[in-house]
C-alpha cells in the first residue's frame, strides 16, 4: 500500500482513518467523503451530466481523455467531470465546457480495448472552474469546491421536500423495469440536496436544463425545478398506466370468461355431461349444413349453435336452443321433388281415382301444362268448393299423386288461434312453428300439395284471426317469404301447390277467397252416384268386408234403390255406408256357410236394409192449395224445401215456424204485401186479410233455414192460397222477388236442380238472370228437368199453378 | 439491508464485466459514500457456522466484525492495491475491478450462535470466521 499521504491515496485511505479493533466493538468512520484536491483534470463528458453521489459508467473513446487517465488514475483517483456544450464536439476547449462540474472517484477500470476504456464513477462534490492550468493533451484546472445554500428547515420546506420525495416514489412505482429497492433507497433520503441530485440525472430532460439544476446552489430553488420535470413525468406515467390499464382489462377480461369457461367444461367433464353436449352440437351443425338452408338462415341456426357452447345442457334454454336448430335441419330448405310432368299418366292417375269431375281434372291438367312451360312459376292456390263427401280431400291425394308430389293436410275446421298458422316466438315456453312449417318438416320437401281443409270453417277469437294469418301463406306473391314466428327466418312457400276446401263459400272471409281459385264440385247426379258406387265405392265396400267380387254381384238397379231410397245427399259417402251395410250382411251370410256367392238386387237391399228412408213425397204434399216446392242450398248441396201456407179466421196476424231466419222472414212478409197487393187479380177478398190469421211453416222443422232464394215459392204458396188454386206438383221453383214482382237471380243453380231432380221433380223455375248459369248444370239434369226462366211474379204463377182451379171442397169451406 | 438484496448482490459479483448489472448494483446502494460488498461462502458444520469472506489485501485491523445471535456484520475498508515504490511506481492504470473503498456485509444466520467464542482468522487473504451453535 501506499505510505505517502499523497492525493492518490486519499479517497480510499482517508475514510478509513481510524481503524478499529477486530474483535468487531469499534465502529469504523463510514461516511466521511473522499478528500477532493485542488488541482484537477477534468474530463469533458459529450451529453451528460453527472451529480454527486450519482455512481454510473462512463465509456472513454477520445484520446486525450484516455491520456488523461492514464496519467491521472496512478496518481490519484478523483478527476472532474465537465459537460460540453456542444456534445458533437470532437476535441473541446475550455470555453466549450460549462465551467461548473462535479469531482468524481473513479471506482473501476475496465479496458476492453486500447482505445476504449469503461470507467465506473462517483460524483463527489460540484465545483467550478478556478484557473485552468493547462489544456493540452487534457484540461487541467484549479477548482472551487461549491457549497449548495440550504434554506432554513420550516415546516413548509419539510413538506416541499417530502412531496418530492413521495412523488417520486410514485413515478419510480409506475415505470417498468425499475427495481424494488429504487423506491425503498429514495424513501429512505433524508438530505434534499442528496434527493434532488439523485433524481436530477433521471429527469427526462436536456443535458442544458440539467446542466442548470446542477448550477442551481440555492437548493429551494433546484428542488423545485426538480419537482416540476417529477411532476410532469409523473403525469405521463399515470397517464401510460391509466393506458395499459385500460388495454389489460380487456385482454383480462376475455381471459377470465376464457379461464371460466375452461373449468366449467373441467367440471362438466367430471359431472360426465361435457361429451354428450358437445357432439350434439356437432350432430346439429352437421345436419344443419346437410340441410343447405339460405345463407341467412344459416347463419341465425349458427349463431344460436354458438350460444349452446355457452350454455350448460341442463338449463332450460338449452333445449329451447336444440330444438329450434333442429327444427330449422328438419326443414326442406332445398328439397323438391321433381313433377310428373307426363300430362297423359297425371291424367290417367286422375281419372283412376274419381270419376267425371272434369272441370277440376281440366284445371290440374292444365297447371302441370304450365308448370312444364316455365318450372319457375308460382303454384296456384285452389280452393275446392262443394258438399260433404264429394271427394275434396281424396282428390287432393290423386292429386298430389298424379303430379309425383308428396301430400300433406292439415285440418282447419276449429282452428280459433293465429299461433297455429304462423307459430309461437320463440320466448314462450313450450313454443313451437305453426301448423304450415310443421306440415312441411314432415313432407320432407319444399313443394308438396297442402291440403287446407275446411276454411270455411275457420274461428276468429281474441286471439288473432287465423284466417288472416292464412292471407300471408295464400298470396303467391308474398309467400315466397313466408315467415313464421318461431322459425323468425323467411321460408319459400312459392312452390307449395295449395288447394283449400270448403263446403260453403261464405265462411270462407272475403279476402281469403279473393285468394284463390275457386272450383266448385257440385253433388253429384243420380248417374254419376251409380258410376261411382260399380267403379269405386263396391270395390272398396267388398274388399273391407273380405268378400270376393264373384261373392256378391250387383245390380244396377240395386244402386239405383239404395241412392233413391236410403240416402239424400250431394256426395256419396251415404251411398257407401249403405253399400257397405249390404255388404257386411252378405258377409254374415258367407261366412255362416248358408251362402257361396250372393246376386244383390233391389229386393235384397230392401230386405237387408229395411224400409225406405227417403220418400218421394212431393205430389203427396202439393196437391192442396198453399203448398209449394221451393229449392234451397246448404252446405250440404241443393235441398228440396216444402212451404205450406195455411189460413183460418182471426185477426190479421201472421204466424211463421221452421226455424227461419230473418231473411226468410222478410221475403215471406214481402211475399204477403204482393199478394195482397195483387188481391184482385188472384180473386181474393181484400176484407178476408182483416179477418183471417196466416200461418207459414217450412218443414222439416228443426233445420234451421235462411236466405232470400225461396221468395218466389213463399209468394206462390201465398198466392196458392189465396186464389185457392193448387200448385202443379211437378213443379219447384227459385228465385227471390221485389215488392214489384220482380224475380231476382239466385246461386247454386247447379245445387238445386240436382236437388229437383233427386226429388224427382219435372219442372224447376228459375230467374231469368240464371239462365247463363244453365250451362254448368249437368247434362242429366238438363234432360230430365224443364226450366222455365221467368222475370216476374205473374209468369210464375202462370207456370205453377193449376189451370183450372179445380178446388177441392175443404180448402173452400176454410175460405 | 434486506436479505433479498444480499443475495442478489452476491449473484452479481463476480460478472464485473457485466457493466449494466454493475450500474444497476451501484445505482441502487445506499446513497451517500459507496460501500461494496465482500463475497462470502458459508457453511453449516456439526457444531459450528463458518463463514469464509472474500477479503484479500485488507488488513485484519481494518476489519470490524459485528456479531449478534442470528446475524453477522463484516464492515471495514479496502485500499486501492497498488505498487509500491520499491516495485516502481505505476504509470497507467491498465484496469481496477477489485473493490475498494468502505465495504459492508450482513450475513443472516440460520441457527442461534454463541457470540462469545467466535472467532476468526486470515488464511490466504480469505477471513474465516468460525460461529459455535448454541447447545
Amino acid at each position: 500500500m501506499n505510505e505517502e499521504p499523497i492525493s492518490a491515496l486519499q479517497p480510499g485511505s482517508d475514510g478509513k482513518s481510524a481503524p478499529s479493533n477486530l474483535t468487531g466493538m469499534g465502529n469504523i468512520a463510514e461516511t466521511s467523503a473522499p478528500q477532493v484536491p485542488d488541482l484537477l483534470s477534468i474530463l469533458p463528458l459529450r451529453s451528460f451530466v453527472v451529480f454527486p453521489g450519482t455512481i454510473l459508467p462512463l465509456t472513454v473513446g477520445r484520446a486525450a481523455s484516455i491520456k488523461l487517465l492514464d496519467e491521472t488514475l496512478p496518481q490519484t483517483k478523483v478527476i472532474g467531470l465537465l459537460t460540453q456544450r456542444d456534445e458533437t464536439k470532437e476535441d473541446p476547449q475550455p470555453q466549450d465546457l460549462y465551467p461548473v462540474g462535479v469531482a468524481a472517484i473513479v471506482l473501476k477500470l475496465l479496458r476492453q480495448s486500447d482505445n476504449h476504456v469503461v470507467i465506473v464513477v462517483q460524483g463527489l462534490r460540484r465545483f467550478a472552474l478556478r484557473k485552468i492550468v493547462t489544456a493540452h493533451p487534457y484540461l487541467r484546472a484549479e477548482v472551487d469546491l461549491l457549497n449548495s445554500k440550504l434554506p432554513p428547515s420550516t415546516k413548509e420546506w419539510e413538506a416541499t421536500f417530502r412531496n418530492l420525495r413521495d412523488s417520486a416514489a410514485k413515478l419510480l412505482e409506475l415505470t417498468p423495469d425499475v427495481p424494488e429497492q429504487a423506491r425503498a433507497a429514495v424513501l429512505s433520503i433524508e438530505d434534499p440536496e442528496q434527493l434532488t441530485d439523485f433524481l436530477a440525472p433521471n429527469l427526462n430532460v436536456q443535458a442544458a436544463q440539467k446542466q442548470a439544476i446542477l448550477e442551481e446552489l440555492d437548493v429551494e430553488k433546484r428542488l423545485a425545478i426538480v419537482q416540476t420535470g417529477i411532476s410532469a413525468q409523473l403525469e405521463i406515467a399515470q397517464i401510460q398506466q391509466k393506458l395499459q390499464q385500460d388495454v389489460q382489462s380487456q385482454f383480462s377480461e376475455a381471459q377470465r370468461r376464457a379461464y371460466l369457461r375452461e373449468q366449467m367444461k373441467a367440471i362438466q367433464r367430471e359431472l360426465g355431461e361435457e361429451t354428450g353436449a358437445t357432439d350434439q352440437i356437432e350432430r346439429l351443425r352437421k345436419r344443419l349444413e346437410e340441410a343447405k338452408p339460405p345463407e341467412e338462415v344459416l347463419a341465425q341456426a349458427d349463431r344460436e349453435l354458438r350460444r349452446l357452447d355457452v350454455i350448460p345442457p341442463a338449463s332450460p334454454e338449452y333445449s329451447v336452443i336444440v330444438s329450434y336448430v333442429e327444427t330449422i335441419a328438419e326443414l326442406p330448405w332445398s328439397k323438391l321433388s321433381e313433377d310428373n310432368l307426363d300430362l297423359n299418366q297425371a291424367q290417367q292417375i286422375l281419372d283412376r281415382d274419381h270419376y267425371d269431375l272434369e272441370k277440376v281434372k281440366r284445371r290440374l291438367i292444365e297447371y302441370l301444362a304450365v308448370r312444364k312451360l316455365n318450372p319457375q312459376g308460382h303454384g296456384p292456390i285452389l280452393c275446392f268448393l262443394g258438399p260433404p263427401g264429394v271427394g275434396k280431400t281424396s282428390l287432393g291425394q290423386s292429386i298430389a299423386d298424379a303430379l309425383g308430389r308428396k301430400f300433406v293436410r292439415m285440418s282447419l275446421g276449429g282452428i280459433r288461434d293465429e299461433a297455429e298458422i304462423r307459430g309461437h316466438r320463440r320466448t314462450y315456453i313450450a313454443s313451437m312453428p305453426g301448423r304450415i312449417i310443421q306440415e312441411l318438416r314432415r313432407a320432407g320437401t319444399r313443394n308438396p300439395v297442402m291440403m287446407l281443409d275446411e276454411v270455411d270453417k275457420i274461428g276468429a277469437d281474441f286471439r288473432g284471426d287465423p284466417a288472416s294469418a292464412l292471407l300471408e301463406v295464400l298470396d303467391p306473391r308474398q309467400n315466397n317469404t313466408f315467415s313464421d314466428r318461431y322459425l323468425d327466418v323467411p321460408f319459400d312457400l312459392s312452390q307449395v301447390l295449395f288447394i283449400a276446401t270448403a263446403n260453403y263459400i261464405d265462411g270462407v272471409p272475403e279476402p281469403l277467397r279473393d285468394r284463390m281459385e275457386v272450383i266448385s264440385l257440385p253433388g253429384y247426379t243420380e248417374r254419376e252416384k251409380l258410376e261411382i258406387a260399380k267403379r269405386y265405392l263396391v270395390r272398396r265396400q267388398l274388399e273391407e268386408n273380405g268378400l270376393k267380387p264373384e261373392q256378391c254381384e250387383w245390380q244396377d238397379d240395386a244402386f239405383l234403390r239404395i241412392i233413391n231410397d236410403y240416402t239424400h245427399e250431394a256426395g256419396v259417402r251415404e251411398l257407401e255406408r249403405q253399400i257397405g251395410a249390404v255388404c257386411r250382411a252378405v258377409a254374415a251370410q258367407v261366412a255362416r256357410g248358408k251362402t257361396e256367392r250372393v246376386t244383390v238386387t233391389p229386393e235384397l237391399v230392401a230386405e237387408l236394409l229395411g224400409p225406405a228412408k227417403y220418400v218421394r213425397e212431393t205430389k203427396l204434399k202439393t196437391s192442396q192449395p198453399g203448398v209449394v216446392t221451393g229449392l234451397a242450398y246448404t252446405p250440404a248441396g241443393g235441398e228440396v224445401l216444402h212451404i205450406e201456407a195455411m189460413r183460418y179466421p182471426g185477426k190479421g196476424n201472421v204466424t211463421l215456424t221452421g226455424h227461419i231466419g230473418e231473411v226468410m222472414k222478410e221475403s215471406v212478409q214481402a211475399a204477403l204485401s204482393l199478394v195482397r197487393s195483387r188481391d184482385g187479380q188472384l180473386g181474393a177478398n181484400p176484407e178476408d186479410f182483416r179477418k183471417i190469421d196466416i200461418h207459414v211453416h217450412v218443414p222439416a222443422g228443426a233445420v234451421p233455414k235462411d236466405g232470400p232464394s225461396a221468395g218466389i215459392a213463399m209468394f206462390t204458396a201465398l198466392a196458392s192460397l189465396f186464389s185457392n188454386r193448387p200448385v202443379r206438383p211437378d213443379v219447384a221453383m227459385t228465385g227471390e222477388i221485389t215488392l214489384r214482382g220482380l224475380v231476382l237471380p239466385i246461386g247454386g243453380l247447379k245445387e238445386k236442380s240436382l236437388a229437383a231432380m233427386r226429388a224427382g221433380i219435372s219442372t224447376v223455375i228459375i230467374p231469368k238472370l240464371n239462365e247463363k248459369d244453365l250451362v254448368d248444370v249437368p247434362e242429366e239434369a238438363k234432360q230430365k228437368l224443364k226450366f222455365i226462366p221467368v222475370e216476374n211474379v205473374d209468369e210464375v204463377l202462370n207456370a205453377a199453378l193449376e189451370k183450372n182451379g179445380a178446388a177441392p171442397a175443404p180448402e173452400s169451406k176454410v175460405a | 439491508m434486506d436479505p433479498n438484496r444480499s443475495i442478489k448482490l452476491r449473484w452479481l459479483h463476480g460478472a464485473l464485466h457485466d457493466v449494466t448489472s454493475e450500474l444497476a448494483r451501484l445505482q441502487f446502494s445506499r446513497f451517500g459514500s459507496h460501500t461494496w460488498q465482500p463475497a462470502i461462502n458459508a457453511y453449516r458444520c456439526d457444531k459450528c457456522i463458518r463463514v469464509c469472506v472474500d477479503l484479500a489485501g485488507v488488513e485484519r485491523s481494518r476489519i470490524d466484525l459485528t456479531v449478534e445471535p442470528e446475524r453477522l456484520i463484516i464492515r471495514g475498508a479496502r485500499d486501492v492495491p497498488e505498487p509500491t515504490h520499491a516495485e516502481g511506481r505505476a504509470v497507467q492504470l491498465l484496469a481496477m475491478e477489485i473493490d475498494y473503498g468502505p465495504f459492508e456485509r450482513e450475513v443472516h444466520l440460520p441457527a442461534l450462535v454463541d457470540i462469545e467464542k467466535v472467532h476468526a482468522e486470515q488464511r490466504n487473504g480469505l477471513l474465516w470466521i468460525s460461529l459455535p451453535l448454541k447447545l
